[in-house]
């Protein structure tokens, strides 16, 4: 069994509201990252994304539940995580600080900080380091923010949204730095997003939170290599399937999209008297919509 | 390097403080030099009397030093968005906390010791520095009971850092809470809500709350003590020096459970 870098059990974190309405980000979320993934942590805007990253920063407490990062307990070793990870959250460092600054900053914090790091990601990223936070453009404020992550040295890099807003360069830039020489080196990345072709490109794991719970938590290849729709018309059709994730029935066609053992699932319904009219693979956005399920939210590049 | 980022926010108040002793000190010995060659015999209770007045004028110089340096530091951060990154550096909240705390009360602790060694040589100056009955001594009460200098600037020093560290702390303790620069305002109102409560107080049922500034020394002819020191000083000095710390302590259980 692998090793994991990050753990939550039942993690609940709840927001007390006016007159006693309490608004619930995350509800008991189960979550399992293991070491030297890149997890694509998706959800559309509310879902709990941003919370769960804040509560694995320690930013804010937990309501209920627990979690281990690197193997540390969250609410006891939080120092300890945060030597060992590298977090990007709002983009937004010191903003009177130039980044040789922040450099300067930053690097008594870090047992593992290194120059040499900054000052290859500074150039590999064009970043203008003598040039006040507050006054970067806001790809460069990102690149600085992974850079000073980066330069720490990190085990785990735990980034939330980090392309949200950046031009497709820029998006590239920064991708390309993760994959190729972070993850490379046999790291672990937990990154959230609603970008799900950029998630679909460099990640091997994704889990799919919404209203705050963990619906989904899989390989991509897993779900490349399973996860199917299946149409079928018939009478009397089951409403459920084993391993499946959504039925749905519109004008006389039942779907179903299911996890696991779908063309043995398609022959039992064949054998049942149904017709199976397709068996089709499924691609993140399908799943994503189908487990998130609004369709009056579709994402653009779904519908691109 | 936290420190240091402390330093960049408060360096251009505490640089304008120095200036501002500079000109204060070539006023000093530019008047000592005078009273050197011009006095006649030094009267001991005007002396004492300037240097009492030389607290309260220093009472709103350092009220506003205090006030905006207590504006520095993590709460200013909070409010600019940078909590996130600031308190994900692996350190302890109260870590940051009392480094600011701690590095702001240090500046205004120099400019005050600082402005108070002048106050000092000046009052020396007036007293007599070349000889003479009181020279090195302020006369409070008793004639023949002098305090030294030394111990009179010690407890101007004290009265004025007692003082500018409740505004300091009390005005940090505020950008905490707020969550932002802006708790200077919280701050400022909270130490007039206590002057006009104060006010309030002896006006309605003739109760005297305890003044923000420490009270050292009693002119009064019925003071008990030969010197001029006002009764239970040390223990005056005590609670307040209490009060100081704990505003920062209310500031750190504010801060641990303030959610970013």
């Amino acid at each position: 069994m692998s090793e994991l870098v990050v753990e939550t059990l039942s993690l609940v974190k709840r927001y007390d509201g006016y007159r006693n309405k309490s608004v619930t980000a995350v509800d008991g979320l189960n979550m399992r990252v293991e070491r030297g993934s890149i997890y694509g942590f998706l959800g559309r805007n509310g879902a709990g994304k941003t919370t769960t990253i804040r509560m694995l920063a320690g930013l804010a407490k937990a309501t209920s539940g627990s979690a281990r990062v690197l193997g540390l307990d969250l609410a006891m070793d939080t120092v300890a995580i945060l030597e060992r990870t590298g977090f990007v959250i709002d983009k937004m460092l010191l903003p009177s600080m130039n980044g040789n600054d922040l450099l300067r900053f930053n690097r008594g914090f870090f047992p593992h900080w290194s120059d040499a790091l900054a000052k290859r990601y500074a150039e590999a990223l064009e970043i203008p380091m003598d040039r006040k936070f507050k006054k970067l453009s806001h790809g460069n404020k990102t690149k600085l923010c992974l850079l000073l992550a980066l330069a720490q040295n990190p085990e785990l890099l735990v980034l939330d949204e980090p392309t949200a807003g950046l031009d497709p360069v820029v998006t590239d830039q920064l991708l390309r730095v993760l994959v190729e020489d972070f993850a490379n080196d046999g790291r672990t990345i937990l990154m959230s997003s609603h970008h799900l072709s950029e998630v679909e490109k460099i990640a091997d794991w994704v889990g799919i939170i919404d209203q705050g719970k963990l619906l989904l938590e899989a390989r991509l290849d897993d779900i490349r290599t399973h996860y199917r729709r299946v149409r079928a018309v018939g009478e009397r059709l089951p409403l459920s399937a084993p391993e499946s994730l959504a039925v749905s029935s519109a004008e006389g066609v039942t779907e179903y999209v299911v996890g696991a053992g779908a063309d043995a699932f398609a022959s039992e319904l064949s054998s049942q008297g149904a017709i199976v009219l397709e068996v089709l693979p499924l691609n993140l956005s399908e799943i994503f919509l189908v487990l998130v399920g609004k369709e009056n939210h579709v994402p653009v590049e779904v519908l691109a | 390097m936290y420190l240091w980022k402390y330093w960049r926010e408060s360096r251009i108040i505490f640089g304008i403080s120095m200036l501002g002793i500079a000109v204060l000190a070539l006023l000093v010995f530019k008047g000592v030099w005078y009273i050197g060659n011009n006095s006649g015999r030094p009267d001991p209770r005007g002396i004492a009397q300037f240097f009492i007045i030389s607290v309260y004028l220093q009472v709103p110089v350092f009220a506003f030093l205090a006030w905006v340096m207590g504006s520095f530091g993590v709460g200013r951060d909070l409010g600019e968005d940078s909590g996130s990154f600031l308190l994900t550096r692996p350190q302890r909240r109260y870590w940051f906390l009392w480094r600011d705390w701690g590095f702001g009360f240090t500046q205004l602790v120099v400019v005050i010791i600082l402005v108070n060694l002048l106050i000092g040589y000046l009052v020396h100056g007036l007293s007599g520095a070349g000889g003479g009955p009181f020279s090195g001594t302020i006369v409070f009460g008793d004639v023949f009971s002098p305090l030294p200098l030394s111990a009179a600037m010690g407890l101007n020093c004290l009265t004025i850092v007692l003082f500018a560290g409740l505004i300091f702390g009390v005005t940090y303790f505020s950008t905490i809470a707020m969550k932002h620069a802006r708790g200077i305002m919280l701050g400022a109102g909270i130490i007039l809500g206590y002057l006009i409560l104060r006010a309030l107080v002896k006006h309605y049922w003739s109760v005297d709350l305890p003044s923000l500034l420490l009270q050292a020394f009693d002119l009064s002819p019925l003071s008990h003590n030969s010197m001029g020191l006002s009764d239970q000083l040390g223990l005056a000095v005590a609670l307040r020096g209490a009060v100081v710390l704990l505003i920062p302590l209310a500031a750190q259980v504010v801060l641990e459970r303030t959610e970013i």
